[in-house]
């Protein structure tokens, strides 16, 4: 421990910290022995894939670990307090005064029942901060300092009425209402798009000039490297590596810490792994392999969409021009990324592009053929030509069914009539994937998120597609394991010559992967290039808002000239 | 992907639970034990359910007659036990119908387009709008007395529930992203329903009927109770608690252990179906 600054200065503090959830031989470990300082106006980030028990740290030291968690700790300070011997009424009393907490899910986190105001008020009125006549005009100025618009509106509003972004800064508004000398963050910005993310960053890094404290968990790196003041990298329990933010980047000591680095696609990655734990089976390819994909110019396009517009009107509501006379062209082999916020239309054009909406004018074309217009018994013999990843794999998943049976029925609609032929191709396709044949029988609820999109993938491979539809494949995943995704994408494009139209809202996922991008902005395409082009003099005001926001390591970071995967040294 | 408090790892190790609480065990092995009595009584019951012998009228419960004799000196034990299987086939029956209607209306209701939806559904409302009981017993008025028409009378009672427990689950899981990802497939969307729709939409049905066979076989034991079921001499409970409430001063044992016997059974069929549904609803516990 580097103690610098008098004690004063010293938030919180916590050696040994030892969580273990369950009792007898079902016990779970979680946290082990971990040891960390917190100073006044200081943020310290917590980095680690999920599962590695920065979450768990996270809740136990805001004395939240719940009723089937363990906490020990050798010593235990929280704003000069022992906080080892705290009551849960002592507690009750510090949490929200002395130290907040900030979840992921702000939808989850907000009551749906009462309006913003309310909520944001409730730590005022708990705590006796304020009179009941003066709180209204301090949530609206809480709401205000969140960076929330036109407050007064927003706190007579409920949760459902607002945007991802605007309720988690509702929740931080509420987090920081009874003014905590310690701000606890668990992953407040995984959920949100990266324009969000980064407003939400700024607020939060602006936070500390108060004299807050701030604690931010993360499984991304590069999203704590813009505020963080000191990184701690957690794995498997323990903190395999502390330091100042610019030495964590510089000179990662500990493999961990590298492989986290390695993940962030970044300007000069483009054409390399992401990732260190790539199937055994497929050796990586040279930079100079991958970086030649095949040639879109050659091909005429698979998949074509013309002018084409979608309108949601519901009565009693304004209709709602979700797309809006967008054209474009994928080209066989060619990797395609449409960028945009959430809200943007890309996922309404993902599903004009399936046939699974019919556009409201424009048409779609597959194959040189109609495809939009057609009734779905002339499109279903043709499916097979284009396969749709989605965003969640879990819920894209028969709950009932095993992998084995997933994968049997997509073969056996691609036409596979013998079974053990099947059977024979279902493991082919998990080889494909990175997966091995005993996952056949695991039910998807038993997997992690890189497995079941692994699975997704090769359950969308079993027609032998010509394109691939990605919405938002990797956004609900780990930045570590959003690398190994990318990787495996990267890899059967250029085994199986596969076209992807590929839909992120993260322009810095899409420069590493495709050859084109398109950008979208309010339903309609605002931009349109070479994704080197775009990423490097982006024409579109909004584009430059979009790239402006790429969670990125600072220039001159180890992962800026990181080694190619040859010389990537064997980490885990 | 954190549930809140343990993290996933935490969760991944601790494994799927299949450990089942002693209290469903117990019910279930009780009305295992009743299912068995219904389907051979005369594997319990020494007497028959219906020899009278005014000689040996109103006995008390003691080792001839375990449950005492009634009125016509009965062997209670024996019509107890005669008297399960039309007292459960009712309740069962009822319950499976008003499954099958609730389904098919619901189902309906579902696919068929906006118009058929908003008059069916008003037609359940207003069938939702009657006691169970006050319906069954419109029914019974119409059709007249019988254990086949109890049984119609309650199923039809029971449908309108099912039917729109059906309806809003098949508009979810029709929404569901793995409907979607079956579409992308190319498979045909009558497969979708049968492979897909139906089976993700009786799952929740099935613990609500659970449940809820519990109330139709009160029901049943009920309108047996005011005559509507079978009639004497058989053996049924509901007759049985309906005969022997004249006697209640002088010999308890006549309608006691019919009224016990449907609780306890309701009491197992409730038990089971609560903790089918907590599992359903997801978690451990």
């Amino acid at each position: 421990m580097t103690d610098t600054g008098t004690d004063d200065d010293l938030l919180l503090s916590v050696d040994g910290l030892d969580i273990t959830f369950g009792r007898g031989r079902r016990a779970v470990h979680a946290v082990r022995g971990v040891s960390l300082r917190l100073r006044r106006g200081e943020c310290l980030a917590i980095v680690g894939e999920s599962g590695s028990g920065k979450s768990a740290t996270a809740r136990a030291l805001a004395g939240l670990a719940g009723p089937a968690a363990t906490v020990a700790a050798r010593a235990w300070r929280l704003l000069g307090r022992n906080a080892a011997r705290f009551t849960e009424r002592d507690w009750r009393a510090v949490r929200g005064r002395g130290i907040g907490l900030v979840l992921q899910d702000a939808l989850v986190s907000l009551d749906p029942l009462r309006t913003v105001g309310a909520e944001v008020a409730e730590p005022l009125r708990v705590h006796r901060i304020l009179p009941r006549d003066r709180r209204a005009a301090e949530v609206v100025r809480l709401l205000d300092e969140a960076g929330v618009p036109e407050p007064g509106e927003r706190a007579a509003q409920h949760p459902h009425e607002l945007s991802g972004g605007l309720r988690q800064r509702a929740l931080i508004a509420s987090a920081l209402a009874a003014r905590p000398a310690v701000l606890v963050a668990d992953e407040p910005t995984t959920a949100l798009d990266v324009v969000v993310q980064d407003q939400v960053l700024r607020l939060l890094g602006g936070l500390r000039s108060d004299g807050l404290g701030l604690l931010l968990i993360s499984h991304d790196l590069a999203v704590v490297a813009r505020i963080a003041d000191r990184i701690a990298v957690m794995h498997d329990g323990r903190i395999v590596e502390e330091g100042p933010t610019a030495r964590i980047l510089d000179r990662p000591a500990h493999p961990r810490t590298r492989a986290l680095l390695a993940a962030v696609p970044g300007p000069t990655t483009r054409g390399r792994r992401l990732s260190d734990r790539a199937p055994a089976r497929t050796a990586g390819p040279t930079p100079a392999e991958a970086a030649a994909p095949p040639h879109p110019d050659g091909g005429a396009a698979v998949l074509a969409c013309e002018g084409v517009t979608k309108v949601f009107a519901r009565a009693g509501h304004p209709a709602r021009t979700a797309v809006r006379d967008v054209s474009l062209r994928l080209a066989a082999g060619e990797a395609l990324g449409v960028v945009g916020e959430s809200g943007s239309g890309k996922s309404t054009l993902a599903l004009l592009a399936m046939g699974l909406l019919p556009p409201d004018s424009g048409t779609v074309t597959l194959e040189g053929r109609p495809w939009s217009g057609l009734p779905e018994r002339a499109r279903r013999p043709r499916r097979s030509a284009v396969q749709l990843v989605q965003q969640d794999p879990l819920g894209s998943f028969d709950p009932r069914y095993p992998v084995g049976r997933v994968l049997d029925e997509a073969l056996r609609a691609a036409g596979e009539r013998d079974r053990s032929r099947r059977r024979a191709r279902a493991a082919a396709l998990l080889a494909q994937v990175g997966l091995d044949e005993g996952h056949l029988r695991r039910r998807p609820l038993e997997l992690s998120g890189g497995q079941r999109q692994r699975v997704a993938i090769a359950r969308a491979l079993a027609p032998r597609p010509r394109v691939l539809v990605c919405d938002e494949p990797v956004s609900a995943l780990d930045a570590s394991v959003q690398a190994q995704i990318i990787d495996l994408l990267t890899r059967l494009r250029r085994e199986l010559g596969l076209a992807l139209l590929f839909i992120s809202h993260d322009l810095g996922v899409v420069h590493h992967l495709c050859d084109r991008v398109v950008v979208m902005h309010g339903g309609a395409v605002v931009e349109e290039g070479p994704v080197e082009r775009v990423w490097r003099a982006p024409a579109h005001p909004h584009t430059e808002r979009l790239l402006a926001a790429v969670p990125a390591l600072p220039p001159g970071s180890a992962a800026g000239e990181r080694p190619g995967p040859a010389r990537l040294p064997g980490a885990t | 992907m954190t549930t809140l408090g343990v993290p996933e790892a935490a969760l991944r190790a601790a494994g799927p639970r299949w450990r089942v609480p002693p209290a469903p065990v117990l019910a279930g092995t009780v009305l295992l034990l009743f299912a068995v009595v219904a389907a051979r009584p005369e594997w319990f019951a020494v007497h028959s359910p219906t020899a009278s012998d005014l000689g040996a009228a109103l006995r008390p419960p003691g080792p001839e007659h375990p449950f005492g004799t009634d009125q016509l000196g009965r062997d209670v034990f024996a019509r107890v036990a005669h008297g399960a299987w039309p007292s459960l086939s009712i309740g069962v029956g009822a319950t499976a119908l008003g499954v099958l209607l609730g389904t098919a209306v619901g189902s309906v209701s579902a696919f068929g387009g906006r118009l058929l939806d908003r008059v069916m559904m008003r037609a359940v409302d207003v069938g939702l709008a009657f006691p169970e009981l006050l319906l069954a017993l419109i029914v019974l008025t119409v059709l007249g007395p019988g254990p086949v028409n109890v049984l119609v009378a309650i199923g039809l009672a029971a449908a309108p529930g099912y039917a729109r427990l059906v309806r809003s689950r098949v508009l979810v899981v029709r929404e569901s992203a793995y409907v979607q990802a079956a579409v992308v497939m190319g498979i045909p969307r009558p497969l979708i329903v049968l492979r897909h729709v139906l089976p993700n939409t009786l799952g929740p049905v099935s613990v609500l009927a659970t449940i809820s066979a519990g109330t139709a076989i009160v029901l049943s034991a009920g309108l047996s109770f005011l005559g509507f079921g079978p009639q004497p001499p058989a053996a049924e409970w509901g007759l049985m608690l309906s005969e022997g409430r004249d006697h209640l001063q002088r010999a308890w044992w006549i309608a006691v252990f019919p009224g016990a016997a449907v609780t306890t059974v309701v009491v197992a069929v409730t038990v089971v179906g609560r903790w089918l549904k907590a599992r359903l609803d997801g978690g451990p516990q």
